[in-house]
C-alpha cells in the first residue's frame, strides 16, 4: 500500500484532519473491567461471530499452567527469541540491577540476552565463573549462548545452565515464602527450558534436569513461617500509626516467642479484642486461646487499621487529589498453630480508582496504583486476629470492601452557606497553588464536559468542580462548569451538590439544567437540601452512616446479606 | 497533506500475543491495556454521534471478549495486524450496535451543553476554538450514515488501508472508495457552510 493509495487519489481527496474531534478518554476502571468478564465469562465457547477468515493456520489453545502441554508454543517461543536475537551489541555492564517497567530486552554480557516481562526485576554479575543472576520476580526469557555456565537464582530455587533457552517465571505479589496454606501452584514458579537443558536445584530435594521443551513448577514449601514486614515502610509517618505498628509488631514477636501460645495478657475480655494499644504504642495484649472467629473480631481488627489505610490513601492524594474510588479487598485468614491468625490479602482484590491527576502517563499512574495496592496490602496483613483455631476450618475467606473519598464536609458546609450568593469557591483543603504550566481551565472544562459526554458523572463532577475552584476561570467557562457540575451532581443523586452548583448556573440555563435533573428525580430550585451524600476518607462497610469525624463509631450487629462481608465457611 | 490524529495502535509484542493466545490472562492484560484507547476511541466515534455514547463502554468490553474468545484463531503470520483484526471486531460490533436502533437515554446532556454553545463562542482562545472546531467536525461526521462514517473514521483516523477496510467491512474496494470520497466531501461541504474550513 502506498501512502497515495491510503490518501487519496489527489489532492481533492486527501483525509481530513479530524484530531480536533477528540474522543473522551477511556473508562479508567475499562480494562479490570474486561478482565473480570474475562474471568467470568470468557471462557464461553459460546459462537463467534465475527473472526478472522484470514487466519490460515488456527493455533490451539492449551491451558496455562497445564505443564505438560504448550511445547509447541513454547518451542516458537524459543524461535522468536533467536529472531529477536541482537546481531551486535554494544558491550553491556558486567554488573546491575533492572525493574522492567514495560516489555524489554537487556544484555546481560557474556553474549546473554534477556527478554524482561513488565515488572520483571532482576540483578547480575558476570565473572570470570560465568553470569549469576538474580530473579526476584517477573517473567524472563533467557538467550544464553555458553559455554560458560549461568546460574539464574530464584525464590524457591536456582537454576543452572549453560547454552540453553529458558524461561523463569517468578510471580509477583505473591508471598512464596509466607506459609500460606493452599497456596499451592498459584504461587508456583515455573521454568519452561526451550532449547538446551537445565537443572533445577532446591535446598531440601534432589536436582531436576529439564529437557529442551519440558518445564517444572515448584511450589513454595509447606509449612514455612511467614516473615514480618513492619507496616510502617509504606506509610506516612503519624504517631498512631507508628503506635499500631509497633503494637501488631510486637504481637507478633509475642506469639513467636516459645512458650508464648497461650499467653493471656491482663485486660482482655472473653472473646474480646485480640489487640489493644496504649500511650506510645508500648501496650500490648494478645490472646492466642483458639476460638471461634466472629465477624465482629474481624471488623475490629480491620478498624484498628483504618488510620493506616487512610495514610494509603493520603498519599495517593499527594499524586493525584481527585483519586476516588473502591477497594474489594479479598482476605484469607488461615489459622497457624504457632503464630494464631495469619491474613493474606490475595492479588485478585479489585482496586478501582479513578481521577488521576492531568498529565499523568500510563507508567507513572501504574507506579501509583502498586505503591497503593502495596500499602494497603502491607496494611491489611498486619491486621492482629484471634486465633482461628479449628472450629473455623483452620481457614476463612473475606471480602471486605473500602471505598475511598475525599472528605468534603467541611468544605461543603462553607459552600453551602455561601450558594445564594454565588461567590467563588473556598479552596479546597488539599488544593495546590495554581500552576501556570498547568492546564487551563478551558482545558479543565473540556476534560469535564468529555466525561459528561460519556456518562462517566463522577469524573465529570470531579473535574467540573476543579474549574469551578480555580480562581482563574472566567464567568464564562465557570458558569458552563457549574452547569455540567449541577447535571453530573444530579445523575449522581447528590441534590445538595446539584443545588450548590445550581445557584452559579446562568439564567438563561437554568431551565434546561432544572429540566435535566427533574428527569433524575432532582428538583434543584428547592430550598429543602438533604446531606444525601455522605463522604467519608474510608467507609467502612459496618461504620454508622450517621456517624462523623475520624473515629469509626461501631454499627449494630450487620445482617449477613448486606453488610459488605462475605464469609466463606463451608463449616457452618 | 493534513496531519493526522496519533490514534494508530502500536503492535503487541510477539511473545506477549502467543502467550495470551495460550489463554495467559496477563497476557490478555496487556493486549487489552495496549489496544483499550484506539478501541475505546473507534467505538465511541461511531456511537456517540447516534446518541449512543454511554453504550461505548460496554461495547468496547465485548469487543475484547470476543477478542478472547476468538485469539486463538488468530495468525500472526497472516495479511491482518493484529490491530487491523480488533479494529474489524469492534467496528462490526459498534455497526450492529448502530442497526439496533437503539435509541440514546431520556437525559441527553449533549443537547444541554449545547445550549450554552454562545458564551464558549464568545471567549478567546485557541482552546475554545479548536473545541468548536470539533463540535463542527461532530456534528458533520455525526450526521453521516454509519457505514460512511465507519469508512472514513477507519481510514482518516485510525489508518487503516483501503484494502484493510474493504476486508473489515466486507466491502469491494472501489466501494470503500467512493463510499470515502462522498463522505469527505460531505464533511467539507459542512465545515464549509459554517465556514470554519
Amino acid at each position: 500500500m502506498t501512502e497515495r493509495d491510503r490518501d487519496g487519489g489527489d489532492d481533492g481527496d486527501a483525509p481530513l484532519d479530524l484530531s480536533a474531534w477528540a474522543a473522551p478518554p477511556p473508562p479508567r476502571r475499562l480494562t479490570a473491567r474486561v478482565m473480570d468478564a474475562v474471568r467470568a465469562g470468557g471462557d464461553d465457547t459460546s459462537e463467534v461471530t465475527i473472526d478472522d477468515t484470514r487466519a490460515r493456520r488456527p493455533i490451539a489453545r492449551p491451558r496455562w499452567p497445564g505443564l505438560a502441554a504448550g511445547f509447541a508454543a513454547a518451542i516458537a517461543a524459543a524461535a522468536l527469541t533467536w529472531a529477536l536475537w541482537p546481531r551486535s551489541l554494544a558491550r553491556p555492564p558486567a554488573s546491575g540491577h533492572v525493574v522492567a517497567a514495560a516489555p524489554s530486552k537487556l544484555a546481560l554480557g557474556g553474549g546473554t540476552v534477556a527478554l524482561l516481562g513488565a515488572g520483571a526485576e532482576l540483578t547480575w554479575q558476570l565473572d570470570d565463573g560465568g553470569l549469576a543472576v538474580d530473579q526476584a520476580s517477573g517473567i524472563i526469557t533467557y538467550q544464553h549462548p555458553g559455554p560458560a555456565g549461568l546460574v539464574i537464582t530464584t525464590p524457591l530455587a536456582t537454576v543452572h545452565t549453560a547454552g540453553a533457552s529458558l524461561q523463569v517465571e517468578v510471580p509477583m505479589n505473591k508471598q512464596l515464602v509466607a506459609g500460606v496454606v493452599g497456596a499451592g501452584l498459584a504461587a508456583a514458579i515455573v521454568i519452561a527450558v526451550y532449547e538446551g537443558r537445565a537443572e533445577v536445584r532446591q535446598p531440601s530435594a534432589a536436582p531436576r534436569v529439564v529437557e529442551g521443551g519440558g518445564q517444572v513448577a515448584i511450589a513454595p514449601p509447606t509449612a514455612p513461617r511467614p516473615t514480618f514486614t513492619p507496616v510502617a515502610r509504606a506509610v506516612k509517618d503519624r504517631a498512631q500509626r507508628d503506635a499500631l505498628a509497633a503494637a501488631i509488631a510486637g504481637a507478633r514477636a509475642a506469639r513467636t516467642a516459645p512458650g508464648a501460645t497461650t499467653a493471656s495478657a491482663a485486660g482482655v475480655g472473653p472473646g474480646g479484642a485480640a489487640l489493644t494499644t496504649g500511650p506510645g504504642g508500648t501496650a500490648t495484649t494478645v490472646d492466642l486461646t483458639p476460638g471461634e472467629l466472629s465477624k465482629d473480631e474481624i471488623r475490629d481488627g480491620v478498624r484498628e487499621v483504618i488510620p493506616m489505610l487512610t495514610d494509603c490513601y493520603e498519599l495517593m492524594l499527594d499524586k493525584h487529589p481527585a483519586m476516588a474510588g473502591q477497594v474489594v479487598a479479598k482476605l484469607v485468614l488461615d489459622h497457624e498453630p504457632d503464630l494464631g491468625t495469619i491474613v493474606t490479602m490475595e492479588d485478585d482484590s479489585a482496586v478501582a480508582m479513578t481521577g488521576a491527576a492531568r498529565g499523568a502517563d500510563d507508567h507513572a499512574l501504574r507506579a501509583d496504583l502498586n505503591d497503593f495496592r502495596q500499602c494497603l496490602t502491607a496494611t491489611l496483613e498486619s491486621v492482629a486476629l484471634p486465633p482461628l483455631g479449628d472450629k473455623d476450618g483452620g481457614r476463612i475467606e473475606v471480602t471486605y470492601p473500602f471505598v475511598f473519598a475525599v472528605n468534603e464536609d467541611d468544605e461543603d458546609d462553607e459552600d453551602d452557606e455561601d450558594a445564594g450568593d454565588s461567590p467563588p469557591p473556598r479552596p479546597s483543603q488539599r488544593q495546590t497553588p495554581p500552576d501556570p504550566t498547568a492546564a487551563t481551565p478551558e482545558e479543565q472544562l473540556t476534560e469535564a464536559e468529555n466525561a459528561a459526554k460519556s456518562s462517566q458523572w463522577a469524573s465529570a463532577l470531579k473535574r467540573s468542580e476543579t474549574v469551578l475552584r480555580r480562581s482563574d476561570s472566567s464567568p464564562q467557562v465557570a458558569s458552563r462548569a457549574a452547569m455540567v457540575a449541577t447535571l453530573a451532581a444530579c445523575h449522581l443523586k447528590s441534590r445538595r451538590k446539584a443545588q450548590q452548583y445550581y445557584a452559579r448556573v446562568t439564567p438563561g440555563a437554568k431551565k434546561l439544567v432544572e429540566q435535566g435533573c427533574l428527569r433524575n428525580g432532582i428538583e434543584v430550585r428547592g430550598d429543602d437540601a438533604s446531606d444525601d451524600d455522605p463522604t467519608s476518607d474510608i467507609m467502612d462497610p459496618f461504620r454508622s452512616r450517621t456517624g462523623s469525624g475520624a473515629a469509626p463509631t461501631p454499627a449494630p450487629p450487620p445482617k449477613r446479606a448486606d453488610d459488605g462481608v462475605d464469609i466463606k465457611d463451608p463449616f457452618r | 497533506m493534513v496531519a493526522r490524529a496519533p490514534s494508530a495502535a502500536r503492535e503487541l509484542d510477539d511473545l506477549a500475543l502467543l502467550r495470551a493466545q495460550r489463554g495467559d490472562h496477563a497476557a490478555f492484560r496487556q493486549l487489552v491495556e495496549r489496544y483499550e484507547r484506539p478501541v475505546w476511541e473507534l467505538v465511541w466515534r461511531l456511537v456517540a454521534p447516534a446518541g449512543l455514547a454511554a453504550r461505548a463502554e460496554d461495547l468496547t468490553q465485548e469487543v475484547f471478549l470476543r477478542v478472547y474468545r476468538s485469539l486463538h484463531g488468530f495468525d500472526p503470520a497472516g495479511p491482518a495486524r493484529l490491530s487491523t483484526w480488533i479494529f474489524t471486531i469492534a467496528t462490526r460490533l459498534a455497526l450492529n450496535e448502530l442497526r439496533a436502533g437503539r435509541t440514546a437515554r431520556a437525559v441527553d446532556l449533549d443537547a444541554a451543553l449545547e445550549a450554552l454553545a454562545a458564551p464558549v463562542a464568545a471567549a478567546p482562545g485557541r482552546e475554545l476554538a479548536r473545541r468548536q472546531l470539533g463540535e463542527q467536525l461532530a456534528a458533520a461526521v455525526g450526521a453521516l450514515p454509519a457505514p460512511a462514517r465507519a469508512v472514513l473514521v477507519l481510514s482518516d483516523v485510525f489508518e487503516l488501508s483501503h484494502d484493510e477496510i474493504a476486508g473489515a467491512l466486507e466491502l469491494e474496494l472501489g466501494t470503500v472508495k467512493s463510499r470515502l470520497s462522498r463522505a469527505r466531501a460531505a464533511v467539507r461541504a459542512q465545515l464549509t457552510r459554517g465556514d470554519l474550513s
